[in-house]
């Protein structure tokens, strides 16, 4: 059992079993002047030090003295029909080249379109067509940055009519089909399956565990259009109970995988956040408990 | 009806967003699962919108007191929908924006709202510029005095220099301090002021300065020698004094370089 949860991805064995924090600009100057224990590593998002100077990449570097770091591109658009982006791709490298991030990943998403950077992260079509335009997209990326990428699979709102197969099947074939990773966010899968009614345990069966290199949990809201009840991913509160639950569904059929706690909206004072990254600490160190008293039985 | 292609969709799905007029072009490809099409694009399209109009309202906070909240969310649709960003690095998105507010500009409180803007980008500009080392009196004091006429200034990466027909650094300082419309009115009344804004280190400072001192900092910006600089600034201001205003630029760090 234990074999099968080899951390497949080689740049996820430095974060370990490690839960880190999304970095966000209220908590910057906190986490430089008073580390706080147990966190090892923070995610950021790379679009937001993609400028020439000043006092974001200065906070960066100092960042990345007392942290490892994992890079979350949000505005690639490996879901657009057009190949990404040459100079975006150079700027996410040159990035990387100066900061050494131990992860770096994007979405199954798309936000371009015809030269207009939309952002937002737009659903896909799951259809042969889409499929081989993303796996294509995303093994440009990867050539062109010269690392492995995960892709993270999407929350949505809406399905299209022409998508001839369920949302997993087409995220395990593109990490098939361009030779990526997986950043499984455990939130996207509950928001999705709530709202387009899959069953979650077909999901987590479906992706192929090898290539998962990372967790995503983050806070959803709750909506009500037209009598229907929706699931918005909007990261803007604590991790909702039942997400917790598939979270440890994922832990027991994947095993532990380096995990992000997101917060993106109505930030919370540090210590909230570091609650979160305890309580998914926990659940990681518990499955590692288990596991030893597994081998030593 | 033939399955639109990948780029199809996505050309009608992006115009479908910014306009809830074009969203029929791609509903008929949604599927409905219980709720109309428009509704489940519209969750999108506000994502979009209010993402980028938060955007423009932490990029330019004096302009939105100056128009008020509801005027400056109205202004920044329309330019949302007329310029949205080209490419996902959002710290260059904005540039445009100052220029699309003279398009609304008109008397009263709201004269100067587009120079208010123009100051805000430079201070967004200056913030995210390139860093580089500052010209100090020290460095200037090594140079013998009779080479002083053909020196040449490079400005700081960071120096941004607004003209204004109004007291746009007042209208910018008072509009921050959230002052009421009374006050803004007898702001209105102060004389033009022009503005450096420069980031010698990491902070972004932003000073009123004279229109000679302007002057002198756009002809050495443009490769002009100290001397001919000098005759330009005091064709614009006979008074202007020229050792006072290099000391301060010294002292202020607007020169990256001279030689």
């Amino acid at each position: 059992m234990t074999a099968s949860r080899g951390l497949a991805n080689p740049r996820s064995r430095e974060l370990g079993r490690r839960a880190g924090i999304g970095l966000r600009h209220p908590h910057v100057a906190e986490l430089i002047d008073r580390p706080p224990p147990g966190l090892a590593w923070v995610e950021v998002h790379t679009e937001n030090y993609m400028v020439d100077g000043g006092p974001r990449l200065r906070q960066l570097e100092l960042i990345r003295g007392r942290y490892a770091l994992s890079f979350h591109g949000v505005g690639l658009s490996l879901g657009s029909a057009d190949p990404p982006d040459p100079d975006h791709l150079a700027r996410i490298r040159r990035l990387a080249d100066r900061f050494a991030p131990a992860l770096l990943s994007e979405h199954i998403a798309w936000s371009i379109e015809d030269g207009h950077y939309l952002n937002d992260l737009f659903p896909i079509p799951y259809t042969e067509e889409a499929l081989s335009v993303v796996a294509r997209n995303v093994a440009l990326a990867q050539d062109a940055l010269g690392r492995p990428l995960m892709v993270e699979n999407p929350s949505s709102y809406l399905r299209f009519v022409d998508s001839t197969m369920p949302e997993c099947e087409f995220v395990a074939e593109i990490a098939r089909g361009a030779g990526c990773g997986i950043l499984l966010d455990v939130n996207n899968i509950h928001v999705s399956a709530h709202n387009h009614g899959f069953e979650v345990a077909d999901y987590l069966e479906a992706i192929p565990g090898a290539v998962i290199g990372e967790f995503h949990l983050a806070g959803h809201a709750r909506c009500e259009i037209e009598g229907r009840p929706i699931l918005i991913d909007d990261h803007a509160s604590q991790v909702d109970e039942v997400v917790w639950r598939l979270f440890d569904a994922t832990l027991a059929r994947h095993g532990p995988r380096p995990t992000l706690i997101e917060w993106d909206n109505g930030i919370p004072p540090l210590p909230v956040l570091l609650d979160e990254r305890a309580k998914a600490q926990g659940r990681l160190d518990r499955i590692a408990r288990d596991d030893a008293r597994a081998d030593a039985a | 009806m033939p399955v639109p292609t990948l780029r199809e969709m996505q050309a009608a799905f992006a115009a479908g967003v910014l306009d809830p007029s074009l969203a029929g072009r791609i509903a008929g490809a949604i599927d409905s699962d219980g709720m109309a099409p428009e509704r489940r694009l519209a969750i999108y399209r506000n994502n979009t919108l209010a993402s980028l109009r938060g955007l423009l309202e932490r990029t330019f906070p004096a302009t939105r007191h100056l128009l008020g909240p509801e005027r400056f969310a109205g202004i920044a649709l329309a330019f949302i929908r007329s310029a949205p960003p080209d490419r996902p690095q959002l710290a260059a998105y904005g540039a445009g924006f100052s220029g699309f507010l003279e398009g609304w500009a008109e008397a009263g409180p709201l004269a100067h709202v587009g120079d208010v803007a123009r100051l805000e980008w430079a201070r967004e500009e200056a913030y995210y510029a390139a860093n580089a080392p500052t010209l100090g009196p020290a460095a200037i004091a090594r140079i013998p005095v009779e080479r002083y006429p053909k020196l040449r200034f490079w400005l700081h990466p960071t120096v941004r220099l607004i003209w204004s027909a109004g007291p746009v650094h007042s209208l910018w300082q008072a509009a921050l301090a959230g002052s009421a419309d009374q006050p803004l009115a007898g702001t209105l009344k102060k004389a033009a002021e022009q503005v450096l804004v420069v980031r010698p280190g990491m902070t972004v400072v932003t000073r009123p300065i004279g229109a000679a001192a302007l002057v002198l900092l756009e002809a050495l910006g443009a490769g002009l020698p100290l001397a001919e600089a000098a005759t330009r600034a005091q064709a614009a201001d006979a008074g202007f004094d020229l050792q006072r205003s290099l000391a301060s630029h010294l002292a202020g760090g607007s020169f990256a370089s001279c030689g």
